[in-house]
This record gives structure tokens, sequence and C-alpha cells, in this order.
């Protein structure tokens, strides 16, 4: 049994998920960014537990963008590109990105790029048209113990969860 | 009125402010922060504190050039030999501050001793002691009325002073030369020459007139840092990172950036001149998504 067999073998497993087959019918042809898509959709589903992910073609950048939100009671939704880490940005290509990925349950005018590195690990970045003045550090504060306590949360779940399996 | 403009001369093609009162007009009046970039006379060893000239930005020297609160004047001149009347002048000068310098020396002294008078008299009764019971013990005649007189009676001007040699007159080292009236406007700049420098131009001049004030923001790893206000009251909010338009960067250098800003919270913001000659300004967060 070859390397390349086994690997091979897991990107077909992904190829041939619904979603993915979803995002080619599109026609965009951009098998690269439709896989990229595929894995930031995998993390916030899985592993951040986000709730509302769906995923909408952009015609005019001819790209894959979601849409999604923290939980089902944080109704605020965000708007997700997947991109590459090999990408090359410049700023008229972020003000493209900005002016064309928009969906109508979205009020926000923030896009968060979702960068996708070869080895699956996800960086989140958000970008905003304008001068955005950082968070008072009240605030800042607040989101840290508020992150915190999710997180603590999560490992309890999660020990409870290998708990009964044993 | 008008004010008289504030006189920027260049060194080494670098703006510098000489003038005291200029260096704080340029702050108080324009916002325009600069950087002491000078030694203090009296705190030399250190550099916590430096002193004049401020140093500009070509950015904010500009910008004062072009709303026609600063002129630009030639330096150069103070590098000619002084002529006779100028010297002249100096001598006048430094002999009428030693001679002000001294009198202010004796009339201190007079003060001291005053305080002092008492202290002064027992010293010189316990001396005048002294020597006449050494003069006892050599077997000398002692007039026992010497021992009796009175030291009550002695006054301040009894005390003899010694005048402050000219020695020990403090001189007084001018960051701006007193000694030149004309002012020689007969200077070239050429900023903004290239189209980077013209961009950060624009975008200091765009954000200094939306009311901020800039400083450099090398320490940040961008072109300018952005307040609020005054930069002794406020922590930046922004760091502005000027570029050209379509100017491509890898995704990780914007990771880098925003995650930096993020650290030490102040909000990454790319600036540039887009294709319609208008400012763009996009700004950059962490989500905070781990």
């Amino acid at each position: 049994m070859g390397d390349v067999g086994v690997a091979a073998g897991e990107a077909n497993w992904l190829l041939s998920h619904p979603k993915y087959k979803e995002m080619m019918s599109h026609g965009f042809n951009n098998s690269d960014q439709a896989l990229q898509a595929m894995l930031v959709y995998l993390d916030l589903c899985e592993a951040k537990q986000w709730a509302k992910v769906s995923l909408h073609p952009c015609s005019e950048l001819k790209m894959i963008f979601l849409t999604a939100q923290e939980s089902e009671r944080d109704g605020q939704a965000h708007l997700m590109l997947p991109i590459g880490n090999d990408a090359e940005l410049n700023i008229a290509q972020m003000k493209q990105y900005i002016d064309h990925i928009k969906h109508p349950s979205v009020e926000c005018p923030s896009l968060t790029l979702a960068i996708v590195a070869s080895d699956s690990t996800i960086l989140y970045y958000k970008i905003t048209d304008g001068l955005v003045p950082p968070d008072p550090p009240e605030q800042l504060q607040a989101k840290k113990t508020l992150r915190g306590k999710r997180k603590a949360a999560q490992r309890k779940a999660h020990k409870f969860i290998k708990m009964k399996k044993s | 009125m008008a004010a008289e403009p504030v006189k920027i001369s260049l060194v080494s093609n670098k703006p510098f402010i000489w003038n005291a009162e200029d260096a704080c007009i340029v702050l108080e009046k324009y916002r325009i922060v600069g950087a002491l970039a000078g030694c203090l006379s009296r705190a030399p060893r250190q550099n916590i504190q430096l002193g004049l000239p401020l140093q500009l930005m070509p950015e904010e020297a500009m910008l004062l050039l072009q709303e026609g609160y600063a002129q630009l004047v030639n330096s150069d001149q103070n590098a000619k030999l002084p002529s006779p009347e100028q010297v002249d002048r100096f001598q006048k000068m430094r002999e009428e501050s030693f001679k002000q310098q001294a009198e202010i020396g004796i009339a201190e002294r007079k003060l001291i001793v005053q305080r002092r008078l008492d202290q002064i008299k027992e010293g010189r009764k316990a001396k005048r002691k002294q020597r006449l019971e050494k003069k006892k013990a050599n077997g000398q005649d002692v007039d026992e009325r010497e021992l009796m007189r009175d030291e009550d009676k002695l006054d301040v001007k009894d005390i003899q002073i010694t005048p402050m040699g000219q020695e020990h007159a403090l001189v007084q080292i001018f960051t701006e030369t007193p000694w030149v009236e004309e002012v020689d406007t007969d200077v070239r700049w050429d900023f903004p020459s290239t189209e980077e420098e013209r961009v950060r131009y624009r975008v200091f001049r765009d954000l200094w007139r939306k009311g901020h004030s800039l400083t450099c923001g090398g320490k940040f790893g961008g072109d300018f840092l952005v307040y609020p206000g005054d930069p002794s009251r406020f922590h930046s909010f922004y760091i502005a990172v000027c570029l050209l338009h379509h100017q491509t960067m890898s995704a990780e250098k914007v990771v880098a950036m925003a995650r930096l800003g993020s650290t030490v919270k102040k909000t990454v913001v790319l600036c540039s001149v887009d294709d319609d000659d208008e400012l763009t300004y996009t700004s950059l967060q962490w989500t905070g998504i781990s």
C-alpha cells in the first residue's frame, strides 16, 4: 500500500463530500478555492462549533464564501472568505473582496479572511473599509473572560464524554 | 494678524526647528509633534529627555510649509565668519552679562552673611579668645580690655565679600544663533519625489485634516502612529501602513501586521491612493477566533 495511495484516498473523501460537489456545481472552475472553502466549512462546523454555517457563491469574483455565527443565540452573522496563504494580496484586491462579498443576512460591514495553509491551519483576520478604532480596554477584558468561560465549558463537556465512553 | 511663519532649516536634507518658541507653536497651534533630537546642556549624558532641535518628519515639514505656517530657511549663512560689528555686539553682550551676574552674586552673598551673622560673631569671638590665650601662655602682655571688646556691633557691611571673577561667569550657549537677523529663504527641497513619498504625504495630510495627531510609526513596523488627540495624553489608535494600491504582499505579511496590532491594542490600517486618485483606508483586525 503506497503512501501516494493513502493520501489520494483522503483527498478523494473530501472531493466526494456533498458540500464540495455543491460548490463545484457553480461552474467557477476554481477547485483550489473550493477545497479551501471545504476546510473552512468543516473547521467552523466541527472544530469551532459555530451555527448556521452556509456556503454561497460570488459570481463577480468566482469564489465561494461563507456566512456563519458563533452560536444559535448570538444573532451576529459573519462573512468569511477562504483564501490560501500563498495568495498575493494587495489593497486593490482587498477592496474588491469587501465590495463584492455581501449577503442580505449580514449587517456587519467587515469581511473575515479565512487564510488556509497547506497543513489545513486556518487563520481568521477581519478586514474593513475605513478606520475602525480598537476596542476600548474594558471591552477587551470582557471578551477575554467570556472566551475563557466558553473554553472551560467545552473542556468540561469533552471530559464528560470521555468518561462515559470508558 | 497673520502669525510670523516658523523657521525650518534643512540639515543633511532633514527638517529641523532650532527656535524654542517655534517648537512650542507647532505643537500647540498646529498639532505637529516632531521629535526632539538634541542634547540638554544641563543634563548631557542621558537620552531619556532630549532637547532642541526639534526634528520633523518630511511629511510634517511639508504640511507646515504648504499651509503657510512655516518657511524654509538657509542655515548655511551661520557658517560665515562674523563681521566686526557682530563681534563687537558679542563682546558687549558678554560683558553686560558678567556685570549683571557679579551684582547678583554680591547681593546673594550679603543675604547669606545676614543669615549667618550670629554664627560669624561667635566664630570671631572664639578665634580672638584663642589668640589671647596663646599670648598669655607665651608670657606676653595681654590687654584685658581686648577680651571685653564687643563683637555685637558687627554688621553685614563690615564683612568683606570677594567679588566674582570673570572665569566663574555663566555663559549661554544658543541653539539658534541670535546674531543673524535677515532670513535667507532661498532653499530648495525635493520632497515628495517618489510615488511612495507622495502617498505617505497625502495620507499624513488627510489624517491631520481629520483632526488626528501623527508621529513616526517605526516602533510598530508602520509609517505613522495615529492618535485621536495629543500624544502625551492618549495611546495611539492606529498604525498606518502606506502602500501603493496594487503593491502585493503575502498573506503571511498581512497576518503578521494584524497580529502585531492586536497585541498592542491598535488597529493596523492599510492606506493607499486608488485608481480614482482617492485615499482608501482598510483596517485589519484579529478576530480572536482560536
